[in-house]
This record gives C-alpha cells, structure tokens and sequence, in this order.
C-alpha cells in the first residue's frame, strides 16, 4: 500500500492541488457575488499563478511543480462555467455583457500571463528568487534549528 | 454543517476533476509547437458537456445541493481549464502560429458553448 501510494504520488499531488483551487474559487465566488466576475477573477488568478512561477517552478521537485501548475491552477481556473454563463447571456438577450465576458476572459487571461512573465524577469534580474538567495534562507533556518535543538544538524 | 459538506464536496469534486484533466493532458497534449493540445481541448470539452448535462438534470427539485457542489463547483471546473489555455495561446502567439491561435482559440469556445447547450436543453425539453 505504501508503496504504492509513493509510485503514484504525482498523481495524488494533481488532485491535491485540484481540491486547493477548487476550494480557493469557492472562497473567492462566496465572497465576489456576482457570478460572471468571480470566475473573471478566478481565471485571471490562476493564469497569473501559472506564469509568474514558471521559472521558479524549474527549481523544484516536479511533483511540487505538477501540484501548483496542474492542480492548483487548473483548479482555480475554469471553462465550463465560463462557457454556462456565456449561454446563459445570449439566452437572456445581454449580448454586451456577453461580449465583455468573453473577450474580457480571453484577453486579460493573455494580459496577466505576459505581465506575470514581465515581473518575474525582472525580480529574477534583480535576483529576487535567485537560488542563492533561497539556500542563504534555507542556511538561516538550519541555524536557527540548530539553536533550537541543539547541534546535531549538518 | 452544511458548510463542512459543502467544503469536503467541492474539495473531493475538484481532487478528481483534476486528477482526470492530469491524466488527459499527460497522455495527449504533445509539443504545442507541433500538434494541437488535445489532451486540455478533450478536458474543456468533457467538462462543458458534463456541465450541462448536471445543470440539465439539477432543473429537477429532487437532486441535492451536494451534488451541485460536488459536481459543478467541484468536479466540472476542476476538470476544465482556462490557465492552460490562456498559457497555450500565449504560447502559440509567442511563436508566430496565428493561424493555430485562432482556430484553437475558437474551436474550443465555439464546441463549448454547444456542448453545454445540447444536453441543457434536451433536459429542459424532458423536464417541462
């Protein structure tokens, strides 16, 4: 069982993931009630997440990586209810609302990928997530850890 | 009470939503420069039908709440995807291929609004 459960643990860190998007667009339409908006915020979040990581995701475990790209974002990201509501408007004739939803989707999803991509080039220029400075902070917690319980660490 | 159930429902429904969409796109979207990403065009499209054959059926009083939550906010959205598209599109205008863009792009809005459609109105037309 054990076993098994470790050669399938990508899979269980996907659906993971998925559950925490899920979730996380649940918080986020109780809280937005306007249904239409919530999931504009929702699929402008997730693709935002997914691009503004990409580079940092490479420098993780690829499970960790699946988890946060496939799962959670994916997750908090959705077309179908996309495409229900898109229905819904052209059946109760608001075709401009229709017409934002749509493009405001497709384009500022687009928007929030490249400016994603735009930020994160320049935090990596300003070595904002370099590795370096990643193992400084893994170095500082060992010490601290060390202080804490004594000095059997490496 | 019923906000726990609501939670563990759209929690469990978006673990297999997820784990379906994984599974899709692991075994069918190739390179995106080279073939189109059928593994998360299949995923979008599943879920817009099966959307709109479970709003179809909650017409009828008789399914509960936890079903919509377990099936529409957990599982359908889950299994689509709207992060992977806009990074496929990206992706595919980055490269120059507007043509691809576009008929991707338009393809999987234009069949998911039509899946969704058919089986929501089937049900309407059995339900009335």
């Amino acid at each position: 069982m054990g076993g098994f459960l470790r050669k399938q643990m990508h899979i269980w860190c996907v659906a993971f993931g998925g559950g925490l998007g899920a979730l996380t667009r649940y918080a986020i339409s109780s809280i937005i009630e306007n249904g239409v908006l919530a999931v504009l915020v929702c699929n402008i979040a997730g693709s935002f997440l997914l691009a503004f990581f990409v580079e940092l995701r490479k420098r993780v475990h690829p499970d960790f990586d699946r988890l946060v790209s496939v799962g959670f974002c994916g997750g908090l990201s959705v077309f179908a209810s996309f495409s229900r509501n898109a229905v819904f408007e052209i059946s109760h004739g608001r075709f401009l609302l229709f017409l934002l939803n749509v493009f405001g989707n497709f384009a500022l999803c687009l928007l929030a990928i490249l400016l994603a991509e735009y930020i994160a080039e320049k935090s990596a220029a300003r070595k904002f997530f370099h590795p370096s400075r990643l193992s400084l902070l893994v170095s500082k917690f060992r010490r601290l850890g060390r202080g804490i319980f004594g000095g059997r660490g490496q | 009470m019923s906000a726990l159930s609501d939670i563990l429902c759209v929690f469990l429904g978006g673990c297999f939503g997820a784990m379906l969409r994984g599974f899709l796109s692991a075994r069918f979207d190739g390179n995106i420069l080279e073939s189109y990403p059928w593994g998360t065009f299949a995923a979008n499209m599943a879920a817009s039908l099966l959307l709109g054959i479970g709003m179809g059926a909650m017409l009828s009083p008789a399914v509960p709440r936890a079903f919509g939550m377990f099936f529409d906010v957990g599982f359908c959205a889950a299994l689509s995807t709207f992060s992977s598209l806009a990074w496929q599109i990206a992706e595919l205008l980055r490269n120059k291929f507007y043509a691809r863009t576009l008929v991707y792009a338009f393809a999987t809005f234009a069949f998911g609004l039509v899946l969704f459609l058919i089986p929501y109105l089937v049900f309407g037309v059995f339900m009335a």
